[in-house]
C-alpha cells in the first residue's frame, strides 16, 4: 500500500465501474490521497487499469447484495456510480441508498444527456459526461476564434 | 369503463400469452418491446397497440396513454430494467397495480420497498415448489404468497404430534408464525390464545421468511430439514 496523507486516510471513496471514465478518476483521486476502492464485475475491465493505481480493487456485481455487503458504508465520503448503462445506474444508487445511514454523497454518471429527467425523479445527483465534453471542445474553439492561445 | 393493461419487456411468446390473457379477461391492452422485430412478430400475434421502444424512458411509456391504468407487467432480462420500467409506471403512470418478473431472488426486497405491487421470480417459484413437495411429505400443504415472503399452510394435527392437548400459547411457535385459523370437523375457529389444539384439527398458518419448516417442525414433530 502507498502512503496515503493523514488528514484524508481514513476519507474513503467507492468508484462503480471500471471503464474509461472509472479508470481515470479513481488514478486521480487515488493520487490526491484518498482511500479508493474500484469496483467492477469484470476482471479483464482491472487488467487495463494503469499500474500507478494503488488503490483497492473490489471485483464483483454492484447491483447484488453479495458486492454490497463488502462495502463500509459508514467510513464512505462518496460513491460514484458510473457504468455504462443510466438504469444500473439508478438501480445501484437506490439499492445503496437504502443502506447509507448519513449524507454520504452518491454521484452518478448521466451516459445519455436525455435522460436527466429519469434521474431527477428517483432525486439523484448526475455528472454528464457529453455535456462537460461539449463544454469544454466548445470553450476552446471559441478561444481559437477569439485568437487566443490555447 | 373498461379495464386498462400495459405489458413492458423484451420477448414475443411471453408477452404474447399475456397480453392474450389480459384480452381475454376484458383488458384493453397496449404492449411495449425495446426490439423493432419482435414488436412486429407480436403485432402479428394478436392485435394490439405494440410500440417499439425502450419502457424505461417516461416519454415512451407516457405515448401508450395508459396513464392511471389498472395493471402494469413488466418483462424485461435485466432486473435493472424491470425495477425501473416498474418504478416509472407507478410513479410517472400512476398505474394501480404494477407486476414485476424478477431474476435475481436476493433483490425481491429492494423489489417491494419500492412500492412495486407483486414481484414473480422463477427462482424462488423453484426452490417454493420443492419446500413444499418436502412439506407435503410431511403433512402440510403450502401456498407462498408474494414469490415466497410469506407462506400460508394446511397442517393436520396427528394423533402423536407433540402439541396434542395442549393450549395455543403453549406452543412455541416462532415470532413470524401466527395460526390464523383451526378447521375442526365442520367447524372453522379463529383461535385465541386458550384454544385447545386437539388431534385430526387442521391448522392455518401464515408465515413469513422461511419459518414455516420450523413451524411445522414444532407443531407435527416431524423433522423436515432432512
Amino acid at each position: 500500500m502507498k502512503v496515503l496523507s493523514k488528514i484524508r486516510d481514513k476519507t474513503s471513496l467507492v468508484i462503480v465501474g471500471c471503464n474509461f471514465i472509472g479508470r481515470a478518476l479513481s488514478v486521480a483521486l487515488e493520487k490526491k490521497g484518498f482511500n479508493v476502492t474500484l469496483v467492477d464485475k469484470s476482471l479483464e475491465a482491472f487488467e487495463k487499469l494503469s499500474p500507478e493505481y494503488k488503490g483497492n480493487a473490489l471485483l464483483g456485481d454492484a447491483t447484488t447484495e453479495n458486492t454490497l455487503a463488502k462495502f463500509s458504508f459508514q467510513d464512505l465520503e462518496a460513491i460514484f456510480i458510473l457504468t455504462s448503462s443510466d438504469n444500473t445506474n439508478i438501480f445501484i444508487a437506490q439499492m445503496i441508498r437504502q443502506k447509507l445511514k448519513g449524507n454520504q454523497r452518491i454521484i452518478a454518471c448521466l451516459n445519455d444527456a436525455n435522460r436527466s429527467d429519469t434521474y431527477n425523479i428517483f432525486d439523484l445527483e448526475t455528472v454528464s459526461v457529453e455535456t462537460m465534453f461539449a463544454e469544454a471542445v466548445s470553450s476552446h474553439v471559441d478561444s481559437l476564434i477569439n485568437g487566443e492561445h490555447i | 369503463m373498461k379495464k386498462r393493461a400495459l405489458i413492458v419487456g423484451n420477448g414475443v411468446s411471453n408477452i404474447t400469452f399475456v397480453a392474450d390473457f389480459l384480452l381475454s379477461r376484458g383488458y384493453q391492452t397496449a404492449i411495449i418491446n425495446p426490439n423493432r422485430g419482435e414488436t412486429e412478430q407480436i403485432a402479428s400475434n394478436i392485435s394490439v397497440p405494440a410500440f417499439c421502444g425502450d419502457g424505461t424512458i417516461p416519454e415512451i411509456l407516457k405515448e401508450t396513454n395508459m396513464q392511471n391504468a389498472d395493471i402494469a407487467i413488466i418483462m424485461y432480462l435485466r432486473d435493472e430494467d424491470n425495477f425501473l420500467a416498474a418504478v416509472l409506471c407507478k410513479r410517472v403512470l400512476k398505474i394501480k397495480r404494477v407486476v414485476s418478473v424478477l431474476n435475481d431472488p436476493n433483490k425481491l426486497n429492494d423489489f417491494y420497498r419500492s412500492q412495486i405491487d407483486s414481484v414473480v421470480c422463477e427462482t424462488t417459484s423453484i426452490t417454493s415448489t420443492i419446500d413444499q413437495r418436502d412439506l407435503l411429505d410431511g403433512m402440510a400443504t403450502l401456498i407462498p404468497i408474494s414469490g415466497g415472503r410469506v407462506n400460508i399452510l394446511e397442517v393436520t394435527i396427528c394423533e402423536t404430534a407433540p402439541v396434542v392437548g395442549k393450549k395455543l400459547w403453549e406452543i412455541e411457535l416462532p415470532s413470524d408464525v401466527i395460526v390464523g385459523c383451526v378447521l375442526r370437523k365442520e367447524q372453522s375457529i379463529v383461535p385465541r390464545g386458550d384454544t385447545r389444539i386437539l388431534s385430526g384439527d387442521t391448522l392455518i398458518l401464515i408465515a413469513l421468511d422461511k419459518q414455516e419448516v420450523t413451524a411445522v417442525h414444532r407443531l407435527t414433530g416431524l423433522d423436515l430439514k432432512k
